[in-house]
């Protein structure tokens, strides 16, 4: 009698360990769980929420889990970064970084729900988003050299259109006045569309459109493009130069889609996103689907490098807002 | 604004002259007002915690059976009612993005 | 020739069994996307997105227009019954269809919505046809100086939609204009009226407020007393418009059609608008503008006819340039481009199916929404049979959803909680929500407009004159505030001669 008590209880214990570590160990290699919310700090239809649900397919398989894309607009990004910015950090909420609810928006204001440095924690950065320096058909300008020395002769006589004041194309005009040494006049509209209305309407004399609105145009010859704000040549464009190869390096940047979340992630979660970031943007599948969207550039980085890219724009963002008319 | 509210002011004072009162014969129930807006505030601000049905229910009861009194009955079975039609509608058919809560449903 | 020789082409594409199904489900889910409020076209077309990479580029398109349309057609059903707009499109058939509502002619108010949308979106659907690219052509000519003109314009119009003390409704418009500017200054992103809470940095939100001061209040107004159960009259008299209806809808069917469709193609007009205008000729035109907000069938018949002719209007700008007027084109924009097709002056020549099976599937979009609506009046009006002490409760729950679906965010169902006060408040005294609502769509693009068109003109006043377009518009403003002085005068004239 006492020897069977004594092995049911030996028993137990064994089953009970067994059930411990196989729990113990599945937390770590069982994440996710359950469905990853993934926040888009913009409304739906917009360039960010197209390429995050294009390449949510992928990016699932790759994590062996499921997400769910969430839209919380607002505020330019901040207010759906600021929610996962105060999330718990288990992994479980995330949101698309760009620079414009991160650097750009700490640029303008010293009220920000988050502190950019500390808040969040930067996991990967999956591609770059260009912009271009577009002008109608019909302008006098033939390329971007002609457009720099009209401008240098006639300071504040140029218009030029751009999508937002809290927002990358605002900045790229910053600095290339500053490079190329002209003054222009910016008139910001509200979205990449109304500006290139608003170019082919010959309301403003060149812009700093977004592509997807424009591409149509530049195809059918309306628009034509001087230079691409874009580290590389976009895949849809590639016989438009740079703004680096046409000599204005620092001009050549755009905004980026990357992914982060609140800070205090554990660093296995980090490096696994990182890593299915990764291999979801070298997906043959995804790349073809992600290079038809007009100015997408894939482009990744991991979390450190995109940390280190955004927080070394910041000083110069600064810079430009300080020297805003309001702002003065 | 400041100009036209004087404006306003002034002519209702003039019409006052016309207008009689008259009395309320029906009872104003003015304290239904508050609870309700008190009520969807709360539902507002719990609704991340607490989820979806959980909050929609306990919000159904109450205006049931508080603001226009119910049986303890219908109060129940309707909210549950609307609570699982509206799941139904918003976050099946729609799988529009409503939180979850701490329950996990 | 050619064109029918193409139409004939969109017919044969777009009856195909496969798109039609298409078709039918589009329109489906965009009643249904449409009835309830605050969801809007582009929260569906976004969640379906992901389904249409596996699906072909025509039916993709014919699938996402279909939902645009329902949604358009749905909205005005909760307008109707229970004063909530589906969608700020709407909120002008909340006035005078829930008026009628509650005297028991529901069913041909929602009928007459129906047909009227149903009408509108066929003439408007030829428009598009013939006119498409020069329309296009002519919408670029407007700058920043034509749009703030034009938005005086909308303003001044504002005062026909008065029905009491015009003063009253000009306070209205200054509230309004005041809301606007919550949120970020257009041209320096510095914060206004936002008090360091995030939500406001976008403004007030306009569906929030919408649905706050329509619909909230409306139930706030209905409970503060007993419920007596004629809040809706039990005796619904008739379900569809009657032959007076018709004649008295006909005019303001096609007037809308045309003001809707033109004000539509305009890059960046809200739907809005042609409605507040449609409503406002509407009155202007009638033989008892007072009676306008107490269930007048023109009310209704006129701005659901120009919501539907402005969608096919956006449509316009959306194909033959690629440029997206709103959300659901923005969205109907991004499938095509993952689709590899770029709308576009191009879209013709180089995927003739594509525009032609849009065109020929958004006729026959229309006639299944009509085909569907029909039979459901008489299904929405026993929901309205519903004793009110139990309807009142899910009107409140969907008021709640519809508000916090735009962004997910609880503090807009605040927003929707305080206006919902100020909704009850405003209606014990007497001032009117729709000035309010046409000043706070107005505002922050009127100012926007008149920001850059400084910024484009160097500071100068002059450029808003001295643009051929824009000076017409003022003009017209002009004349239009003027207009009850001159009417005045000769009515005093004739008065004098008429008592000699």
């Amino acid at each position: 009698m006492q020897k069977k008590i004594g092995t049911g209880r030996h028993f137990i214990l064994f089953v009970t360990l067994v059930c411990l570590l196989w729990a113990g160990s599945s937390q770590a290699q069982d994440y996710p769980a359950s469905p990853v919310q993934i926040v888009i700090p913009y409304s739906p239809g917009g360039l960010t929420d197209i390429f995050w649900r294009s390449v949510s397919d992928a990016l699932a398989s790759y994590m062996k889990g499921t997400i769910m894309m969430v839209n919380k607009p607002g505020g330019g990004g901040v207010v759906g970064t600021s929610f996962v910015a105060n999330a718990k950090p288990d992994g479980y909420t995330l949101v698309n970084i760009s620079p414009e609810a991160v650097s750009i928006a700490a640029a303008f204001t010293a009220n920000m729900p988050y502190d950019i440095e500390k808040d969040l924690t930067y996991i990967a950065k999956a591609s770059e988003v260009g912009f271009g320096i577009a002008v109608r058909d019909d302008s006098p300008f033939k390329t971007l050299e002609e457009l720099v020395a009209f401008a240098k002769a006639n300071p504040k006589k140029l218009k030029v259109a751009g999508m937002g004041i809290v927002g990358t194309p605002h900045m790229i005009m910053g600095v290339f006045q500053r490079e190329a040494n002209i003054e222009a006049t910016y008139v910001p509209f509200d979205g990449g569309s109304e500006v290139v209305v608003n170019l082919l309407g010959g309301h403003t004399d060149f812009a700093v459109v977004s592509l997807p609105p424009a591409s149509p145009h530049l195809r059918s010859g309306k628009l034509r493009m001087l230079a691409a704000c874009s580290p590389r040549r976009f895949p849809t464009f590639p016989a438009i130069p740079t703004m680096a190869e046409k000599g204005y390096k620092r001009s050549s940047f755009a905004t980026a889609l990357g992914l982060g979340g609140p800070k205090g992630l554990a660093p296995a979660i980090v490096s696994k996103w990182e890593e299915a970031i990764d291999k979801t943007m070298k997906d043959p599948k995804v790349i073809s689907i992600v290079e038809k969207i007009d100015g997408v550039v894939i482009d990744f980085k991991g979390g450190e490098d995109y940390r280190k890219e955004l927080m070394a724009n910041f000083p110069v963002f600064k810079e430009i807002v300080s020297t805003l008319p309001g702002k003065k | 604004m400041l100009i036209l509210s004087l404006v306003a002011l002034f002519q209702s004072m003039a019409r006052k002259k016309k207008v009689e009162k008259t009395a309320p014969q029906e009872l104003f129930r003015w304290w239904n007002i508050a609870i309700i807006l008190a009520a969807i505030t709360a539902y507002a601000l719990s609704l991340e915690k607490i989820g979806f049905l959980i909050n929609t229910f306990l919000f159904m009861c109450l205006l049931l059976k508080v603001v226009e009194p119910q049986t303890w009955k219908t109060a129940i079975i309707g909210g549950l009612i609307t609570t699982l039609a509206a799941n139904l509608v918003f976050n099946v058919v729609f799988r529009t993005q409503i939180p979850k809560g701490i329950f996990g449903f | 020739m050619g064109v029918f020789n193409d139409l004939f082409f969109g017919f044969h594409i777009a009856l195909q069994p496969m798109n039609l199904l298409y078709c039918f489900f589009g329109v489906l889910v965009g009643t249904l996307v449409g009835v309830l409020p605050g969801v809007g076209p582009a929260a569906a077309l976004s969640l379906l997105l992901p389904m249409t990479f596996y699906v072909p580029p025509v039916s993709t398109i014919i699938l996402l227009a279909g939902i645009a349309y329902g949604a358009m057609y749905g909205g005005s059903t909760t307008s109707i019954l229970v004063n909530i707009p589906g969608e700020a499109a709407s909120v002008v058939t909340c006035l005078d269809g829930y008026q009628m509502a509650r005297k028991g002619r529901a069913g041909p108010a929602l009928g007459i919505a129906a047909f009227g949308s149903f009408i509108a979106g066929t003439i408007t659907i030829f428009f598009l046809i013939f006119l498409a690219p020069t329309l296009a052509n002519f919408a670029l000519k407007f700058g920043p100086p034509e749009y703030f003109t034009l938005m005086v314009l909308g303003l001044s119009i504002m005062v026909y939609l008065a029905r009491g003390s015009i003063v009253n409704a000009l306070i209205m418009v200054c509230f309004g204009l005041i809301l606007g500017t919550v949120g970020l200054d257009p041209m320096t992103g510095s914060p206004r009226f936002v008090y360091k809470i995030i939500t406001l940095m976008d403004g007030v939100g306009l569906i929030q407020v919408v649905i706050g001061l329509f619909g909230v209040s409306e139930v706030l107004i209905n409970v503060e007393t007993i419920f007596k159960q004629e809040i809706f009259e039990t005796k619904v008299k008739g379900l569809l418009p009657t032959r007076e209806d018709w004649r008295r809808s006909l005019g303001p069917i096609g007037r809308g059609s045309v003001i809707g469709f033109f004000l539509g193609i305009i890059p960046g007009m809200s739907v809005v608008i042609p409605t507040f205008v449609s409503y406002a000729i509407e009155k202007r035109l009638s033989k008892y503008p007072e009676k306008f907000g107490t269930g007048m069938i023109e009310a209704v018949a006129g701005p659901e006819s120009a919501n539907n002719a402005a969608s096919t209007g956006t449509l316009v700008p959306m194909l033959s340039l690629g440029i997206p007027t709103g959300a659901a084109t923005a969205l109907l924009l991004g499938a095509l481009m993952i689709h590899g097709l770029r709308p576009g002056p191009l879209l013709i020549k180089e995927s003739p199916e594509v525009f032609w099976g849009l065109v020929a599937s958004l006729y026959v979009g229309n006639a299944m929404l009509l085909v569907l609506n029909l039979p459901l009046i008489g299904l929405w009006v026993k929901i309205l049979k519903i004793p009110y002490h139990f309807l009142f409760s899910i009107i409140l729950l969907l008021c709640i959803i519809g508000s916090y679906i735009t962004n997910n965010n609880p503090y807009d169902v605040i927003i929707m909680v305080v206006f919902g006060l100020v909704g009850y408040l405003m209606k014990k005294f007497n001032y009117e929500a729709a000035p309010l609502v046409l000043a706070l769509v107005l505002g922050p693009m009127m100012e926007r407009a008149f920001q850059r068109s400084l910024l484009l003109s160097e500071g100068g006043f002059g450029i808003f004159f001295t643009r051929p377009i824009s000076a017409s518009f003022l003009i017209l403003a002009l004349l239009i505030l003027l207009s009850p002085l001159l009417l005045r005068k000769r009515r005093l004239r004739e008065d004098l001669r008429a008592g000699d």
